[in-house]
């Protein structure tokens, strides 16, 4: 199977500054993949790159098989571009409609193909708006109904849910999830929980470099060592971390926020180490939110 | 280069709609018809009084037409700059020609967005040409001359303010804001005129120069008469291809 993205040798220098310094991956179609790194990282002009909103310096991109720019890409990949605001002169209804017939659809067929995606956002009553009558909230999803116009087959949302409310921001990964069967989303985000939740494949870019490539499974572990997450709903004391850390098996215990506990473990060796951990928890009484085989994305990315 | 003819279509629609469809566009329209009524009504007649104040009602009707020439060749010029001002810079700077290129190519994208101009301004310079025709013929009575010399005119308008159009839509590329490009396309038009005209008096082989200057073909425009005034029409339309493609070129090179 092809992949879905093809990045070689990309370059893209800002004055001095490289933004893109030879990065260089594949990805595959399929589920979400997650795009992350600090601000100024060089997320946003990747994204921009494979927009084609800039053009590299250097190196080759094809998307879907194809080369960037070539005119058989037009509708089959869209994107969320960050902060791209619409027309403030016309109606939510005509611009969407606008872009849907620039993706070959007649009129009749882009109305209703600009309500559908408007309805799946929750916004259908909203149509007849001008865009300067819409919430923050709402316009960020009125420019995420764009980008799935015409159920494109690969998606890059930049940020998509960055400053909406948590219902929504659930809504969104909701939709997300739905359409992840068809469409293979690309997603930029800060936020590690929604991206564990979304995501199976992680890109992490660090100063303009592609720093690593892996699977989300991978924290669970192909490897002997594994972990187990652990949350507590007050701190341990000391006692307590010393009976933890004293368990057989556990190799490693690392305390990261005060109620964030990480055990490592040799999975084979001890493969019940959780159902004991448990145990161990209850004769302490030490009280937890939840127990994770595995580490958080962000444990796993910046630990 | 890719250019969906389709998509030209549908964009230049939209301009369209924009133009002459919104509640903000009639007010804008209202306010160009109060302009011209004025303009035509003390100026183009007025003028042609003065110079045939005893003329037969056919050289009276020429006259009156060949006053709205002059004066609706140098307005709707200015009229460009000021009109034509936002034909992607305000798209760019807000972000939202990123939700046109997703779809469409920038060619395709910039090509639209002059010819829409075009269209627009061919359309209010036919409309008021009409109408003076129609002062006329009120005056006058009809005759096919009447309807051939304000066709002709009409046309040779339409020809003439195209690169001005061109220019816009080039230096709405290079420009933020379409106040900013108004005033450049000013600066621009006027320095290079003086700068060549000066230049030219000392270097007389550097007169060619002045065919780059949008409008430099008026003051011969002015003084040609019937179909003889489209033997300078390639003049405009050089200027028009040469700064369309300029624009063009960096359309498709601007970040967005």
């Amino acid at each position: 199977m092809k992949p879905v993205i093809e990045c070689v040798g990309l370059n893209k220098a800002y004055g001095v500054k490289l933004a893109l310094n030879n990065v260089s991956f594949e990805c595959q179609a399929g589920e979400p993949i997650a795009l992350v790194g600090a601000n100024g990282a060089g997320k946003t002009t990747l994204f921009s790159v494979l927009s084609q909103f800039i053009s590299p310096d250097s190196g080759t991109v094809k998307l879907l098989g194809l080369p960037l720019g070539d005119a058989a890409l037009q509708g089959r990949v869209s994107a969320l571009p960050q902060d791209a605001q619409l027309d403030p002169e016309f109606s939510v209804l005509r611009q969407l409609t606008l872009l849907a017939q620039l993706q070959q659809f007649n009129k009749a067929d882009a109305l209703q193909e600009a309500q559908r995606v408007l309805g799946l956002l929750g916004l259908a009553d909203q149509g007849r708006s001008l865009p300067s009558a819409l919430s923050h909230g709402m316009r960020k999803r009125v420019s995420i109904a764009q980008a799935l116009i015409g159920s494109p087959e690969l998606v890059f949302l930049d940020e998509p849910t960055a400053g909406l409310d948590p219902e929504n921001a659930r809504n969104i990964r909701s939709i997300i999830q739905s359409l992840s069967a068809q469409t293979t989303f690309i997603i930029s985000s800060h936020n590690l929980d929604e991206l564990e939740k979304l995501c199976k494949t992680v890109l992490l870019i660090d100063n303009g470099k592609l720093q690593r490539k892996s699977q989300i499974e991978e924290k669970v572990g192909d490897c002997d060592d594994a972990f187990l997450s652990l949350q507590l709903i007050q701190p341990a004391n000391d006692a307590q971390i010393a009976t933890l850390s004293s368990l057989q098996g556990v190799d490693e215990l690392t305390v990261g926020a005060s109620l964030d506990l990480l055990l490592r473990y040799n999975k084979n060796q001890y493969p019940t180490l959780d159902q004991r951990l448990l145990a161990c928890l209850h004769e302490q009484g030490i009280e937890y939110r939840s127990v994770m085989r595995g580490r958080s994305l962000e444990d796993t990315l910046f630990s | 280069m890719h250019i969906n003819f389709s998509q030209i279509s549908t964009l230049i629609s939209f301009e369209l709609e924009r133009a002459f469809l919104r509640t903000q566009s009639i007010v804008y329209l209202a306010a160009f018809t109060l302009l011209w009524y004025l303009i035509i009504r003390y100026a183009v007649l007025n003028i042609a009084d003065l110079q045939a104040p005893d003329a037969d009602p056919m050289t009276w009707g020429g006259g009156v037409l060949n006053s709205y020439f002059h004066i609706a060749l140098y307005v709707f010029c200015l009229m460009s700059l000021l009109v034509c001002a936002n034909q992607t810079s305000a798209d760019r700077v807000r972000g939202t020609l990123r939700f046109l290129t997703l779809r469409c190519s920038r060619t395709s994208i910039y090509t639209a967005r002059f010819l829409a101009q075009v269209c627009i301004l061919s359309v209010l310079i036919a409309v008021c040409t009409v109408a003076v025709l129609l002062v006329v013929v009120f005056n006058t009575g009809f005759s096919f001359q009447l309807l051939q010399q304000a066709g002709l005119y009409g046309l040779v308008l339409i020809i003439a303010v195209t690169p001005f159009i061109a220019l816009m839509a080039a230096l709405s590329v290079l420009i933020d804001s379409a106040r900013k490009v108004s005033v450049a396309a000013a600066l621009i038009w006027a320095l290079a005129a003086s700068f060549i005209s000066g230049v030219s008096h000392y270097f007389p082989f550097l007169s060619v120069l002045e065919y780059l200057v949008p409008g430099s073909q008026f003051e011969v425009l002015l003084m040609d008469k019937g179909v003889n005034m489209l033997m300078l029409s390639y003049i405009p339309m050089l200027q028009a291809l040469v700064l369309f493609s300029a624009g063009l070129f960096f359309m498709k090179r601007k970040a967005l």
